[in-house]
C-alpha cells in the first residue's frame, strides 16, 4: 500500500499555466516514487488580495480574477472547466448583490479563490496522473461559526478527515481538496483566517494519523533570520513542534500561530517545509539532544522594540547567559529579558535602534551565518 | 454477504449525501452483514448506469459533477429512461429522491409506482408522492409483499416517523410542531439580526440553507405535507389540500420587533387538532413557556397530545447529509429484511 503524504501547494507556486503544470508535475512524482498525496491547494498567487479588494467594493477585482482562473481553466482543461470555474462565481457574486454582511460575505468570496484553484490543479494532475479525486473542503473541515478566522472542530473533523485517508488509500486516488476552507453547523462556508492552508494540511495530517506534511512555498525553507534584515541567513533544518509554536507567536515569518495547533493536540508527523526541489527544514515532535538550542533570530518593533532567540531549552540559563555575553560584549543596551518556563525563547527587549546590530550579533555568534 | 443493487433516482443534496454516506459507512454496512451496490443513478437530464455497481472511485468521480449535470459524464445517457434502467440493473431498492411537486406529486409518484410494479422495494425522501397517494402506495408496496419506507419526509434528520409508528396504541388528539426547518432558520434570523423576512429568505439563499425557489417552504406547503403524512402515520389521516397555510411573506419587522418586546417569538406553527377538525400551518407568536419557542434555527420539534399523556419530539429538522444519513437508515433496513 502507498504511504499517505499531505502536500500543500502555496499560492506563491501557482500563478500561470505553468505553474499549475508544474504542480501537478510534482504531484506525479510523488505518485511515481509510490506515495500518494492529499494535496491541499491554495488560492493562486495575488488572489486573496484581489478579492479582498472587492470586498471593498470594487466589483471588477472579484471579475479580475474569475478571468484569471477562466483562463487558467481554459488552457488547463478546456471550455467544459472555463464554464466549472465561471459557474463556482455564481455564488460569491450573489451574495455580495445581497449584501451579507461582511464577516459571511468575506468568507464566500475569498473562498472563490481556492474553489477555483482546486478545480484547475485537479484538472491537471488528472493528465498528469490520471488518479484524482476532488474533495470539498467544507465536507471535511467542520469549524466554528467564527466566520474570517474559524476554528476547526475537531471531534466533528476526525471522522470526515478518516474517510477522507480510506477513500485515497482503498481507491489509490490522489484527493484534491482546499486548504483555508471550512463550513460551520449550517454548512454554511468558514475560513481559517491567516495561515489556514498550512492548517488544513496539517490537521488532515494530524487526524489521519498521516506521518507526514509537505508544505511547498517559494523558499528551500524556514530561515534562521529575515534576509530583508541584509544577513545571509541558514535554513534551519530541523525545529520542534513547540519551537514552531513558539516562533509562530512571535510572529516569524512562514510560521501561523493555528498552522501547528493540531500536531499538539495530536502529535506525529513531521511536517517538512521547502520548494519542489528541496525541503530544507523539518518541524517534528521531538528533536535529539544535538538538535536543540538557538534556531531562528527574529527583529520585531510593535509592541516593544525586541529581538527573539528562538530554540529549543532557549529560556536555558546557559542561553539566557550567552545571549546577554553576546550584546553585551558589543555594548548594546538590554531594557529588559523574559524567558519564561518551559518557553522556547528568550526576548530581549531594547531601544530601536540597537535592533539592527543585535540581530546581526546574536545570528553570527549564536547561529552562524550560511557558509560559515 | 447479503448483496443488494440500489439505484438513486434524484441526485441532489441528499442523492449525494445518500452515495457518500453509502461510500463513507461502507464498512458499518458490512459490519451488518449488507453489501450496497449503487447501479443506477438518475438526475432530471440524465442517467448512468452499471449493472455490476459502480466501484467506489467511480462513485466518486460522479460526485463531481455539478447539479443536473450527470449527463456530462462520458458514460452518461442523456435522457432518463426508468424502463431502460431496470431492465439493465434488475435493482432491489429503488431511492427516489426527485423533488417535491405540490401540483401533480410527479415525477415522484409515478416513478414510486413504477419501483412497486417492477418488483423493488422503495425508501424516498420525498413528500409529495405521499401526499397525493399515501394509502394508494402503501397498499400496492403491500400487496406486492415489498417494503415502502419514508422516514426522512418528516424532520428528516432523525427516526421521528418511526417513533411516531411505534405508538399504535395512543389515542392521538393533536399534533402540534415546527416542522420547516427553513422557515425556522428564516425566522430565527430575523428575530437575532432585527430584518424584513424577505431580507432573511435572501440571505438564507445565499448561504445556501433556503432552495433558490423557497417558497415551498415560507409559504407553508412543506410544513402541509408533513402534517399530511403524520396523519396517516396516526391513521386519522387529514387531507392535504384542507389544511389552512399562511405564508411567512406577511410578517412584517415591526411585528418581530414587538413579539421581541414581548418577550416572545414568531414562529411558523404546524398542527392538527383532531378535537376540533383543524390542520393548519400558521405564524404564531409563541411564549417562553410554550416548549416550541426554544425549537430555533435548524431544529424542529413536535408535541404529540394523546390519551397517555404528552410528548415531545425535537431534533434537527433537515440537511443534506443527516437526512441522507435517514435514507441509509432506511435502505439498511430495508436490507436486513431482505437478508
Amino acid at each position: 500500500m502507498r504511504a499517505l503524504v499531505v502536500v500543500k501547494i502555496g499560492g506563491s507556486n501557482l500563478s500561470n499555466i505553468d505553474s499549475y503544470v508544474r504542480a501537478a508535475g510534482y504531484v506525479r512524482q510523488l505518485y511515481e516514487a509510490g506515495l500518494l498525496p492529499i494535496v491541499v491547494v491554495s488560492a493562486a498567487k495575488g488572489v486573496t488580495d484581489k478579492l479582498l479588494v472587492a470586498l471593498q467594493g470594487d466589483r471588477n477585482a472579484f471579475y479580475e480574477v474569475v478571468e484569471l482562473y477562466s483562463e487558467l481553466a481554459r488552457g488547463i482543461g478546456g471550455e467544459k472547466l472555463e464554464h466549472e470555474v465561471r459557474g463556482l462565481a455564481e455564488v460569491p457574486l450573489k451574495a455580495m448583490k445581497a449584501g451579507l454582511e461582511r464577516p459571511v460575505l468575506g468568507d464566500i468570496v475569498l473562498s472563490y479563490g481556492e474553489k477555483a484553484s482546486k478545480l484547475v490543479l485537479s484538472s491537471a494532475i488528472e493528465t498528469e496522473v490520471g488518479r484524482v479525486v476532488r474533495v470539498d473542503a467544507e465536507e471535511v473541515i467542520k469549524t466554528g461559526s467564527n466566520h474570517g478566522d474559524a476554528s476547526i472542530i475537531y471531534e466533528k473533523t476526525e471522522p470526515r478527515v478518516e474517510w477522507l485517508v480510506k477513500t485515497a488509500s482503498e481507491n489509490n486516488v490522489v484527493i484534491v481538496i482546499e486548504g483555508f476552507i471550512g463550513s460551520d453547523e449550517k454548512g454554511v462556508t468558514t475560513t481559517l483566517g491567516r495561515g489556514g492552508s498550512d492548517l488544513t494540511a496539517t490537521a488532515i495530517a494530524a487526524l489521519g494519523g498521516i506521518g507526514e506534511v509537505r508544505l511547498i512555498t517559494n523558499v528551500k525553507g524556514v530561515y534562521s533570520v529575515d534576509p530583508d534584515l541584509g544577513i545571509k541567513p541558514r535554513v534551519v533544518k530541523c525545529l520542534s513542534y513547540r519551537e514552531a509554536d513558539e516562533a509562530a507567536r512571535h510572529g516569524v515569518k512562514r510560521f501561523n500561530a493555528k498552522t501547528f495547533e493540531p500536531l499538539l493536540f495530536f502529535p506525529g508527523p513531521v511536517v517538512r517545509i521547502g520548494d519542489y526541489e528541496h525541503l530544507g527544514s523539518s518541524v517534528m515532535r521531538e528533536l535529539g539532544e544535538g538538535d536543540k538550542g538557538p534556531k531562528i533570530v527574529h527583529a520585531s518593533l510593535s509592541p516593544y522594540p525586541r529581538v527573539v532567540v528562538i530554540g529549543e531549552d532557549g529560556s536555558r540559563l546557559r542561553t539566557i547567559r550567552r545571549v546577554v555575553e553576546v550584546l553585551e560584549s558589543e555594548d548594546v543596551e538590554i531594557q529588559g529579558l523574559e524567558a519564561g518556563v518551559g518557553r522556547q525563547s528568550v526576548v530581549v527587549y531594547m531601544p530601536k535602534d540597537y535592533i539592527p546590530r543585535a540581530v546581526r550579533l546574536l545570528h553570527k555568534h549564536l547561529i552562524g551565518e550560511a557558509g560559515s | 454477504m447479503a448483496e443488494l443493487k440500489i439505484v438513486v433516482v434524484g441526485f441532489g443534496n441528499v442523492g449525494r449525501g445518500l452515495v457518500k454516506t453509502l461510500l463513507f459507512k461502507s464498512d458499518r454496512l458490512t459490519r451488518y452483514g449488507v453489501n450496497i451496490n449503487v447501479v443506477g443513478i438518475v438526475d432530471s437530464k440524465g442517467m448512468v448506469y452499471k449493472p455490476e455497481g459502480f466501484r467506489p472511485v467511480e462513485l466518486l468521480k460522479i460526485l463531481e459533477t455539478p447539479r443536473s449535470g450527470l449527463g456530462s459524464l462520458e458514460a452518461a445517457k442523456r435522457y432518463v429512461d426508468l424502463k431502460e434502467l431496470y431492465e439493465k440493473t434488475k435493482p432491489d431498492i429503488h431511492v427516489e429522491l426527485t423533488p417535491a411537486n405540490y401540483e401533480t406529486g410527479e415525477p415522484g409518484l409515478s416513478n414510486i409506482r413504477f419501483a412497486l410494479n417492477e418488483g423493488a422495494h422503495v425508501a424516498t425522501a420525498n413528500k409529495s408522492p405521499l401526499v397525493f397517494d399515501f394509502k394508494g402506495l402503501t397498499e400496492l408496496a403491500r400487496s406486492r409483499g415489498l417494503v415502502l419506507k419514508y422516514t426522512a419526509t418528516v424532520m428528516g434528520a432523525s427516526s421521528f416517523l418511526s417513533l411516531l409508528k411505534h405508538m399504535k396504541l395512543q389515542d392521538v388528539y393533536s399534533v402540534r410542531g415546527i416542522l420547516n426547518t427553513t422557515s425556522n432558520i428564516v425566522l430565527s434570523l430575523a428575530h437575532e439580526k432585527l430584518v424584513e423576512v424577505e431580507r432573511a429568505v435572501e440571505e438564507a439563499i445565499v448561504l445556501g440553507i433556503a432552495e433558490r425557489d423557497p417558497s415551498i417552504d415560507i409559504d407553508g406547503y412543506d410544513a402541509a405535507a408533513k402534517l399530511t403524512i403524520i396523519s396517516n402515520v396516526i391513521g386519522k389521516p387529514v387531507d392535504f389540500k384542507s389544511i389552512e397555510r399562511v405564508s411567512l411573506r406577511g410578517l412584517s419587522l415591526r411585528e418581530v420587533v414587538m413579539a421581541i418586546k414581548e418577550g416572545k417569538a414568531w414562529k411558523q406553527v404546524s398542527s392538527i387538532d383532531y378535537r376540533s377538525q383543524k390542520a393548519r400551518v400558521a405564524l404564531e407568536k409563541v411564549e417562553p413557556g410554550d416548549l416550541l419557542y426554544h425549537v430555533r434555527g435548524a431544529m424542529n420539534g413536535v408535541v404529540i397530545e394523546t390519551d397517555t399523556g404528552s410528548y415531545f419530539f425535537m431534533g434537527k429538522g433537515g440537511g443534506g447529509v443527516e437526512t441522507a444519513h435517514t435514507v441509509a437508515n432506511d435502505v439498511l433496513a430495508i436490507a436486513l429484511r431482505e437478508v
